[in-house]
Formats: structure tokens, sequence, C-alpha cells
């Protein structure tokens, strides 16, 4: 929130957007029921529903197909993100409403010496692997992009992080044997689009698909996918944008030529620049498939527009991430990024995962102050003020910050 | 929207109850199937979407908006955008008409673009 109303300016628009003009006092039926995401410009406001089986209290972003984001504070204390506030996205409204667990098959097909059609007591009966690792959307935070663009309009809660139980994809792919002219690796799960609209699949080159950390995930946080997650198994790429992680994963095509499909050629690309950011009159620009993260960071303890005790030391925390590396570092600053004071972090549970921080900023006098945390990641990449900006709505992760007013 | 691939017995009762509205529908019971292997369960699913609950403002331009778009999607992804324009709304329709075959009119698209932009109040 750069120079906005002051939290008293804000929070009387927020009782007059909930009145609806009619002159009503902000109740506490409506503070339950809508979540306002502060997304410059606005529309800002979003139902919360617990309306969708095997969810919690969610962000309602879209009803068909279903978009639900976590609430940030829903993230406070937890380094994994429970299974029923796991954010859910589809593409396409004929998403699997019924799986049978005896007749699913994974088919493995194309470019193979032997093309399969896995059960899944074939898969439960492989080798395990287990990793943690976060699952972002590609557009988390789109809707903080300024200049706006359109898409779905994500607040920063289209994230999660789980610990992923299932089988290397290369133990399956070695299964099929990958013929020689195998170059890329399709995936595509049981969701299927309308009428002549591009089947959602995506490829990853052959290399990444075998880097034995690529799995097939059949359990989250210990227990079987969420049917909005992509039950009965889904793809986990660790440290990469989850438009990789196909859910309800049923098909995986060997391909002796670059995939030239509409999700890999069209849909997901950004800007093969420095941090996948241009001018937004720029034109012309080569892009690439979306792929790596980078490091993020989010206050959980506290919500943007807080109110907190002046005069007494503030105990904040949160969690970080570094993308494909781990966190090195946090640093937390209370004057808008003039200081900073490191935080303490938790244990590493994983390079790919969350690491929980938490910190004690000095005691800030009455008045608004603007707050802000910053990851650094082992390799070296540290969050930075300034924002980025694609007509995608991509890969934003420049420095949060949140208004809090001492009194 | 199209018919689910897995349409099983709990979705034709579901699909029975819906249609005839008889009260007394035989349900068949559900049947719990499982597979195990090495310490994991994996359970038969299935997901009963909860009603939409957002709709466009009665009235012409609503229902232009309505029988054009939420075919795919329901209201909320329109109503969440931020101020766009004609030009964006334009390439919007443009898009979901060359990608997704959504079954929009060409001789629809000014209207259809004037109902967009007027659905979107400014905002100071």
């Amino acid at each position: 929130m750069a120079d906005g109303p002051t939290l008293i300016e804000r929070r009387r628009a927020l009782s007059l957007i909930a009145a609806g003009g009619a002159g009503l006092v902000t109740s506490p039926l409506w503070a339950q029921s809508l979540v306002d995401l502060h997304l410059p410009g606005g529309p800002s406001e979003r139902p919360m529903t617990t309306g969708f089986p095997g969810k919690g209290p969610m962000i309602l972003q879209r009803s068909r197909a279903p978009l639900l984001e976590m609430p940030m504070t829903a993230m406070d204390g937890y380094v994994f993100t429970p299974n029923d506030r796991f954010f859910v996205r589809w593409h396409y409204s004929d998403i699997p409403l019924e799986v049978d667990v005896q007749s699913f098959r994974l088919k493995i097909l194309g470019a193979v010496k032997r093309p399969l059609a896995l059960s899944l007591a074939e898969l439960l009966k492989m080798p395990r692997f287990e990793i943690a690792a976060i699952n972002q959307c590609s557009g988390n935070s789109r809707g903080l992009f300024e200049p706006r663009v359109p898409g779905a309009q994500w607040g920063n809660g289209a994230i999660g992080n789980a610990k992923w139980t299932g089988v290397r994809l290369k133990d399956v792919l070695d299964r099929a044997g990958v013929a020689a002219n195998a170059v890329q690796v399709r995936f595509s799960g049981l969701d299927t689009p309308p009428p002549d609209a591009p089947l959602f699949a995506k490829s990853l080159d052959l290399a990444h698909a075998m880097d034995g950390e690529v799995m097939i995930a059949f359990q989250m946080n210990g227990a079987q996918l969420p049917m909005l997650n992509g039950f009965p198994i889904r793809l986990v790429v660790p440290g990469w944008y989850s438009t990789y992680w196909v859910k309800a994963l049923d098909r995986i095509e060997l391909l002796d030529a670059p995939d030239t499909g509409y999700w890999m050629e069209k849909a997901y690309r950004i800007p093969a620049t420095p941090r996948a950011s241009v001018a937004p009159d720029a034109k012309g620009y080569p892009t690439v498939p979306i792929n790596k993260m980078g490091p993020r960071s989010f206050i959980t303890s506290i919500a943007d527009g807080a109110r907190v005790v002046a005069n007494a030391p503030l105990k904040l925390r949160g969690l970080a991430m570094g993308g494909v590396s781990g966190v090195a570092r946090v640093d937390l600053s209370s004057d808008g990024g003039k200081t900073w004071l490191a935080a303490a972090t938790g244990p590493d549970q994983g390079k790919y995962g969350f690491r929980a921080w938490e910190a004690a900023l000095p005691a800030l006098p009455p008045g608004d102050h603007k707050l802000a945390v910053r990851c650094t990641s082992d390799t070296g990449e540290a969050q930075t003020f300034d924002p980025i900006w694609n007509p995608g709505g991509f890969m934003r992760n420049s420095i949060d910050t949140i208004m809090v007013g001492a009194a | 929207m199209n018919r689910p691939r897995y349409l099983g017995p709990a979705m034709l009762a579901v699909a029975a109850l819906s249609l005839g509205g008889a009260a007394i529908a035989a349900q068949p019971a559900p049947v719990a199937k499982s597979i195990s292997g090495g310490g994991i369960t994996l359970t038969s699913s299935t997901l009963n979407l909860p009603e939409e609950k957002s709709a466009f403002p009665e009235g012409a331009a609503g229902e232009l908006i309505t029988n054009n778009c939420t075919a795919c999607h329901s209201a909320e992804m329109i109503l969440n955008q931020p101020l766009l324009g004609a030009d964006k709304w334009k390439a919007e329709i443009d898009k979901m008409r060359g990608t997704y075959h959504a079954q929009i009119a060409p001789a629809d698209d000014a209207a259809l673009v004037a109902a967009l932009t007027g659905l979107q109040t400014p905002r100071p």
C-alpha cells in the first residue's frame, strides 16, 4: 500500500461500502462474510465461503471454475498449510466430480518403450518419495499489479506449502522406458475443456522431469489430496510455479519435439527480461514459459490495517521462501524500508518450503507505520521494493508492506 | 456444462433428484471403495460443488453478459476485474472466442463491450 489513505480514512470508506449507503453501522456479520484484499483501485472485497467440500473458510474469487484463495492469517503459525485452507485454482469448469480409485489409471505414452496404464495400487507399491514444497500460482498477487491487468484477481493467498508424498516421476518414466528421441514430457489431467478449446496440458524438458525431485503425489500433509487440489494424484514440481503441478494427473506423454500447445506456446509466458518485468507499453520483447519462483515473505500474525499497542515492542511472525533455494535471512522494517532488523528463522524443513520467522520490532510511537518484510535466498537473491510489471500479472515477488496504526 | 467424465451412481442420484424433484428418490447407498499399499489408503471421492450465488444486475445489459459469458465461468470472474476499458474488454472477448471457442456472435461485440464497461462504475 503506497501512500494510500490513512487507516481511519480507509476504515470509513469500508464502513460506507459495507453499509451499502444505507447509513448502517458495520455489523459483525459483515465482518465475517467479506474480506478486503486491498487491491489498488478495486474491486477489492470478496466474500468468504465455507461452501466447498473439504475446505474451511476460503476467499471466494470465482465459484466456477473454482478459484479459492487462502486468507493469509490462516497461515499464521503454520509452516505447512492445512489441506482445508490450501488454495484452489482450476481453468475449466468441467472438473472431476468423482474419482474411483479402482478404475483410475495413469497413462504413460508417446516416445516410450512400453506404454503403461498404471493403477493407483501399482503406484502405491513403488518406492516412496517425500518433499516439502510450496505450490504458488503463477498469478499469485496479480491483483496488486499497477497498472492492473486482467485475469484472476488474487491477493497474496494463491500459495501454500505441503509435505508431498508419492513417487518420483523419474521412477515412473524409467518403468515405461524413455525412448532416445524424447525431449519433453507433457502432463494433463481429468479436467476437460469446453468443445474445441485446448486441453490444459503442461510440459517440462526431459532432463527436468528426470531430475529425481519432480514427483507424482498421492498425499499432501499425510492425507489424500482433496478433490479440489487434484485427487487422486498430482504432479509436484519443486521450486516452479503451480501451472506445472497438473491436478488429477491421468496422462503423461513423452514428446519427440517441444510442446507447441496453447498452454505452453501462448499462455503462461513471461518476458525474457530481468525479473520478468517490462514497461506497460512495451511491445515485441521475447518471452519464455514461466518457470522458477523467487524469494517472498509474508507477515501472517497481523493483517494490513491492524491496530497495535504504541510504545511497546511489537512481536511479529510470518513465513518466507527462497524460491528454488533456501531462506538465508529475513529482515523486518517498521519505517517503510529505511532501516532493517534481522528476524529469527525457524527450522529449515526443506529448501522448497516455507520457513517460519519471528521478530520483535522496537516500540512504535503512536500513529500509522508501514511495516515491511524482506527475504534473501541462499543464492543471494533479495526481494526489492521495485514492483515488476508484465501483461500476464505473473511472478510478483516485490517486498510486501502492511500499514498498522499504533495507539 | 459438459457431461462430467466420471458419471457415477452418486451423481446420477443427484441428477434424478434435481430433475424429478421427487422427495423419495431411491438413492443407492454410496460404496466406499478404497485401495491400500505401503501404509497408505486412498478412498474414492466425489465433489459436490456449491450453488453459484453471484449474478449480474437485472436488465438487458446483465442478460447480454450472462448469455454470452457464463457458459464457461461464473459471474465473479467479470465482477472482480479492475477497470479495463473498452479496448481490453474487446481483447477479452476476442480471446474467449478465439482460444476457447466461446459462442459469442461478433454482431454482439459492440453491445457486449458497452455492457461490460457499463458494469464497472468508475472509481475515484
